[in-house]
């Protein structure tokens, strides 16, 4: 039980897909000049990672090692297409709204990567958690992004109006180079975060340590 | 078991399950999907002349349709070649035909023309000399800047304008995507009023 939550909020901070293990950047960049586009796009891939870990979680037995990055893709482009076409059929008006997005999620590396390095090891209660923890941090990480360039570029975020008509708006964070320099502010800023409460937890702990030699 | 039989197995099992699962699903919505885009389609329509039922010109006058889509740019480019591809008939996608009480009330003309990324599809209605109105049918430009097309303030400006009027507004930042649906507007209702014979024209529901 320790061990699937220290996987979940793995996903979440220390190995956030996108601001720490640097994966899936391309739709990162192309999805966020808009907080509700990066907030779809993320909850979409969470569904097809869920999807794909839970797949090659249990076909991993079955699966040669040799052959085992084509059959991966096989698996995550097929769920890619089944969902667009779900979609599409039954829910059409959100499918409109994500249009291109959804055939995207085929190239976003976070998919291959989990699948490799993880599902295709680990037991399928973990890979289900590892999944949804991936999905919650890269979806975070977008929605923040995204709402950071949403509010500079247009005075909004989730197309709500924050900023008057005195707001002077930066055009280039709408566009990639503002995507890239947002990026690497907020990794810039995580890490300093981190270590900041690194530090605390050590000061935490050599206190406590400290204690105990003074009392015993 | 042999690896270099293994392998292939392998590969052959995983692309025989995904595809079985593929088909069954496309089967299973293409109906429903198809059925959606039709009642997307009627819906737009309706909403840019109203009307008992539509048509397409395709099917009524194969001819009028015909020499509609195979127009060439008027005035005349000076390169030859330019002219027999960026002709706006090629711009011309198709026409439905807005038909109350057995009358043709207008056309709607579903236009289409490469924006900032990819092609813009975009219908129009036109009735009597005057635009009815214009609504986004399919496009995939740049979330933010490209997609404002979509906005009621650039949509609007071309409700319920005559057929001389040529200057319209683009979008700031959407150039590209903005002058695509104009010039194209521009350009088909110029090709309309000057190429089209009286008779052509009251096939299609505008004045002579």
């Amino acid at each position: 039980m320790a061990k699937a939550w220290k996987i979940f909020i793995d996903g979440i901070w220390d190995s956030n897909p996108v601001l720490r293990l640097i994966l899936g950047i391309c739709p990162t960049l192309a999805v966020t000049n808009l907080a509700f586009n990066g907030f779809i796009m993320g909850i979409s891939t969470l569904f097809v990672l869920l999807a794909s870990e839970i797949v090659t979680s249990i076909i991993k037995g079955f699966v040669p090692k040799k052959a085992r990055i084509p059959i991966f893709i096989v698996v995550i482009a097929s769920f890619v297409t089944i969902i667009d076409l779900l979609l599409h059929a039954y829910l059409p008006v959100t499918h409109k709204l994500l249009g291109v997005f959804v055939p995207l999620i085929v190239v976003n590396c976070i998919i291959l990567g989990r699948v490799e390095t993880f599902s295709s090891k680990n037991p399928f209660l973990l890979s289900i958690v590892d999944a949804i923890g991936m999905g919650i941090g890269f979806t975070l990480a977008l929605t923040v992004l995204g709402s950071i360039r949403e509010l500079l570029g247009f005075g909004a975020i989730f197309s709500f109006q924050v900023a008057g008509s005195w707001f002077n708006p930066l055009v280039v964070m709408i566009l990639p180079a503002g995507a890239f320099i947002t990026l690497g502010m907020l990794m810039a800023l995580m890490n300093y975060l981190d270590d900041k409460l690194n530090n605390k937890l050590k000061s935490k702990s050599k206190a406590q340590t400290e204690q105990k030699q003074v009392t015993s | 078991m042999k690896e270099t039989i293994k392998i292939p197995l392998a590969l052959a099992i995983v692309c025989l399950v995904s595809a079985l699962l593929l088909s069954l699903t496309y089967d299973l919505t293409r109906p429903i999907i198809d059925d959606t885009d039709q009642n997307l389609l009627q819906d737009q329509l309706s909403g840019i002349i109203k009307a008992e039922s539509y048509s397409k010109l395709s099917d009524e006058n194969a001819e009028l349709f015909g020499k509609l889509t195979s127009a060439s740019s008027s005035p005349p480019q000076p390169d030859p070649a330019q002219s027999a591809s960026a002709g706006v008939g090629s711009l011309i996608k198709e026409v439905y035909l807005a038909k109350s009480s057995n009358s043709i009330a207008g056309s709607i003309f579903l236009l289409s023309k490469p924006g900032y990324s990819g092609d813009i599809k975009f219908l129009v209605g036109f009735q009597a000399n005057k635009i009815t109105q214009v609504s986004i049918f399919t496009q995939t430009e740049t979330p933010g800047l490209g997609t404002r097309i979509e906005e009621e303030g650039f949509l609007s400006q071309f409700s319920n304008q005559p057929f001389t009027k040529k200057d319209y507004d683009t979008i700031t930042g959407a150039t590209i995507s903005s002058l695509a649906v104009i010039d194209t507007l521009t350009e088909t209702i110029q090709f309309i009023v000057a190429d089209l014979s009286t008779d052509e024209k009251r096939k299609l529901g505008l004045s002579p």
